[in-house]
């Protein structure tokens, strides 16, 4: 025995031996700083030099005087895949000028990246980071961020793009008084995903899902008709049942969402509208748990509504745009993919807009000022046509204005690669700016009491969809109290 | 047919040995599962439902991993991290122990008492005014900011101690007679006596050290200085994840533990047990 595992053991050295010697090339950071040869020559640096120092602003932040570069450091929680096609873009970038450098890097998901901010000293702060749209009224309120406003109103040369850029993305990325805060470099869209070719065999014309009573109708007739073994599987987050309400639309907080004075109540059950919307969407929830005509809520989807699409257990998938290629790559050679606007929860819901999703680019105040300057020009050069496109095309993501929507990249992407998702675009074009994300930084607690009312009613078939209602708006208003009490 | 005693003495082990064997791949069957599912292409990970043995065989994933991470970079540091840091705890627990058995001073049963009770305080407790001292120190970023908090633990020094405990007063005698002083015994007769019980600690802390997420991801801001989890973390954030790539990711980080673990398990078993005879 003892001679087994001393063989045992040598292997895993000799794999651990032979795994260094064979990669031990292959050490270049890409996460973080990779930059191609041909896009630092302007720069004179390769991708190890740039994240010296603290790898936040660090003393690499150079002079205009200096023929070094100034460092412009970016915080991200895309995971690696992402980074790889972003980096194509700072690559780009980093070569179209010598006077900025652009380094990403990887630190963490959502929530950790946003707590480094808040206690990081601001000499080790980013020049930029990412943020979640939902979270602009934090970024906003937070001294750690610099509005985009305060640069653009500085910025001689113009911006089209920004003028371009769908009105409820923008409006998205906008404070109450409608100064930009961020601008997106990863605009999602909820939505539902759905297998074409069944939804056809089984009669049901994907656009006449318009409420949440219809998505259901829809689920019956597939699994009941014996085409699929689940109609429907949901993304588990809780910001869904927000960006439904954006479709009804309904504001489900005072003071006009936040845009017209500060958020003081969450109108859940106080609003009449908004609580019919909330009992009837909770309501569908509840019946197709009941009567399994989904996947069970919770069910990860990349690792198994996903394949279950990919397979034909599942008809649609309620989700985001950013999931596009994952379903696209399951689906291949299998079935067409298709995909509509998410449903209104009742059939008088407006449908023209709902809270934008995704990932912006924020300046950070971390005292210096050229990196900072040098945060807003790359921000400006990710939104151009080109690289806003190739973003778009190689993520899912939608092309956040008319130049990126416009680019032979991207319209080949629309006509060869997913056709479908000109549903959304039209979704859009017909969208006003009249459902934003609620403007208060309590985003997390409200997704969390919005999942759980889900979580409830798909768990427990008997639960009083009044009382989860109720549940989660105590959950909320508590959320809301102590912040106000905070600030 | 009557069995001989021998032979149902042998027909028992041979039973006992396939029972531990079943219920070891039991346990470590995650782990044989992921490993074949790294070989496996993203494409055949898509599928419902899933195969152990699919019909696809492929090293992309460990080609993806070492291509787009700086693995052997992260790795270099979780392991300069974890031996700094060992390194530290066994000297320092070890002196530690030392003064708490040997040495009789005032308020010694407080101080202990002090010394054990901070193991009840969670970590998470700690971690901001951590992060704010290393910060102040300007620290952050740097081997001594990943390493600093971690190198003194109550645990270790309670571990040593209830081993030193069982170390007879007569060697202590016998060397003091023979003209050995304090650190000549320490480290002469106390720490060799001491091996199992510092090769458990040590593997005990360096699975823990290793397996370090938050704190690392904390201080450090530049790939440069980071470890292996959050080169792990980098391949499972995000909307479009690969689980080839994160089970080849994976499956290169354990390798560490799993050679660690196979050189001193024997120990882990004695050193947990040999210091808890006296108290």
């Amino acid at each position: 025995m003892k001679r087994i595992k001393q063989i045992f053991s040598l292997i895993l050295v000799l794999v651990m031996a032979v795994s260094l010697v064979a990669c031990g090339g292959s050490s270049t950071p890409a996460g973080g700083n990779s930059s191609t040869p041909s896009s630092t020559s302007s720069s004179g640096s390769s991708g190890s030099n740039s994240s010296g120092g603290s790898g936040g602003s660090g003393s690499s932040g150079g002079s205009s005087g200096s023929s070094e570069p100034v460092e412009v450091v970016w915080w991200t929680y895309f995971g690696d895949t992402n980074i790889q096609y972003l980096q194509k873009i700072i690559d780009a970038f980093n070569a179209s000028q010598d006077k900025y450098h652009v380094t990403i890097i990887f630190q963490g998901g959502q929530a950790e990246v946003n707590a480094k901010l808040q206690s990081t000293a601001q000499k080790d702060l980013p020049a930029m980071f990412s943020g979640a749209v939902e979270n602009v009224a934090m970024y906003d309120a937070a001294d750690f961020c610099v509005p985009l406003q305060e640069y653009l109103d500085k910025d001689t040369e113009g911006w089209p793009e920004l003028e371009d850029t769908w009105g409820a993305i923008r409006a998205a990325y906008c404070d109450t008084e409608g100064n930009l805060v961020g601008y997106p470099i990863g605009y999602s869209y909820p939505g539902i995903f759905y297998n074409a070719d069944m939804l056809k065999k089984a009669g049901i014309d994907p656009k006449s899902i318009q409420t949440y009573e219809d998505l259901y109708e829809a689920c019956k007739k597939l699994v009941k008709g014996g085409y699929t073994t689940f109609g429907i599987g949901f993304h588990n987050d809780g910001y869904y049942p927000t960006a439904s309400l954006g479709r009804e639309g309904v504001k489900a907080y005072n003071n006009d969402n936040g845009y017209s004075g500060p958020i003081t109540e969450c109108l859940y059950t106080d609003d009449q509208n908004v609580y019919n919307a909330l009992y009837t969407m909770v309501d569908v929830y509840k019946k197709l748990h009941a009567e399994k005509l989904c996947v069970p809520y919770g069910a990860d989807y990349q690792g198994e509504i996903i394949p279950l699409m990919a397979s034909g257990d599942c008809a649609m998938l309620m989700g985001v745009v950013s999931m596009t290629t994952k379903i696209l790559n399951a689906a291949e050679g299998k079935f067409e993919v298709g995909i509509v606007p998410l449903p209104s929860p009742t059939k008088n819901g407006k449908r023209t807009g709902e809270p934008a999703g995704g990932t912006g680019s924020f300046i950070c105040n971390n005292g210096n000022p050229e990196a900072m300057q040098g945060a807003y020009e790359f921000i400006k050069f990710a939104s151009t046509g080109d690289q806003a496109a190739f973003f778009a095309v190689s993520t899912g993501y939608l092309a956040p204005n008319m130049q990126a929507y416009n680019s032979s990249l991207y319209q080949d992407y629309m006509k060869n690669t997913f056709p479908a998702i000109q549903n959304v675009y039209d979704s859009l074009a017909n969208s006003d700016d009249s459902a934003n994300n609620p403007y208060i930084p309590i985003s997390n607690e409200m997704k969390a009491a919005n999942k759980l009312m889900i979580e409830t009613v798909a768990s427990d078939t008997n639960a009083d969809v009044d009382k989860v209602i109720k549940t989660s708006e105590e959950m909320i208003q508590e959320a809301i109290d102590l912040y106000n009490a905070a600030n | 047919m009557m069995l001989t005693l021998r032979q149902k003495k042998k027909v028992k082990e041979w039973a006992g040995f396939l029972i531990k064997t079943l219920i070891g791949l039991l346990f470590v069957s995650p782990l044989i599962i992921g490993l074949i599912f790294s070989f496996q292409s993203e494409k055949t990970l898509s599928t419902f439902p899933l195969r152990v043995f699919g019909s696809t065989f492929t090293m992309q994933n460990y080609v993806n991993v070492f291509s787009k991470l700086p693995l052997l970079g992260f790795l270099k540091n979780s392991v300069i991290v974890c031996l700094v840091t060992i390194f530290a705890q066994i000297v320092i627990s070890c002196l530690a122990a030392y003064g708490f058995v040997f040495f009789d001073f005032p308020l010694k049963k407080l101080l202990f008492t002090l010394v054990v009770s901070t193991m009840m305080i969670p970590g998470e407790v700690v971690v901001i005014t951590n992060y704010v001292t290393i910060q102040n120190l300007n620290m952050i970023n740097t081997y001594a900011g990943l390493i600093l908090p971690s190198m003194i633990s109550g645990t270790a020094i309670f571990l040593m101690r209830q081993y030193f405990l069982t170390i007879p007063r007569d060697f202590k005698d016998a060397a003091t007679i023979d003209g050995c002083g304090d650190m000549a015994f320490l480290f002469r007769i106390a720490v060799p006596l001491s091996i199992p019980t510092i090769i458990s600690l040590a593997i005990y802390l360096f699975v823990q050290i290793y397996n370090q997420f938050f704190w690392p991801l904390l201080v450090t801001n530049t790939n440069e200085m980071r470890t292996i989890q959050i080169g792990i973390g980098m391949l499972v954030t995000g909307d479009i994840i690969n689980y080839g790539n994160i089970l080849a990711g994976a499956i290169v980080a354990i390798v560490p533990s799993v050679i660690v673990y196979i050189f001193g398990q024997d120990y882990i078993v004695k050193g947990m047990t040999a210091g808890g005879i006296k108290g």
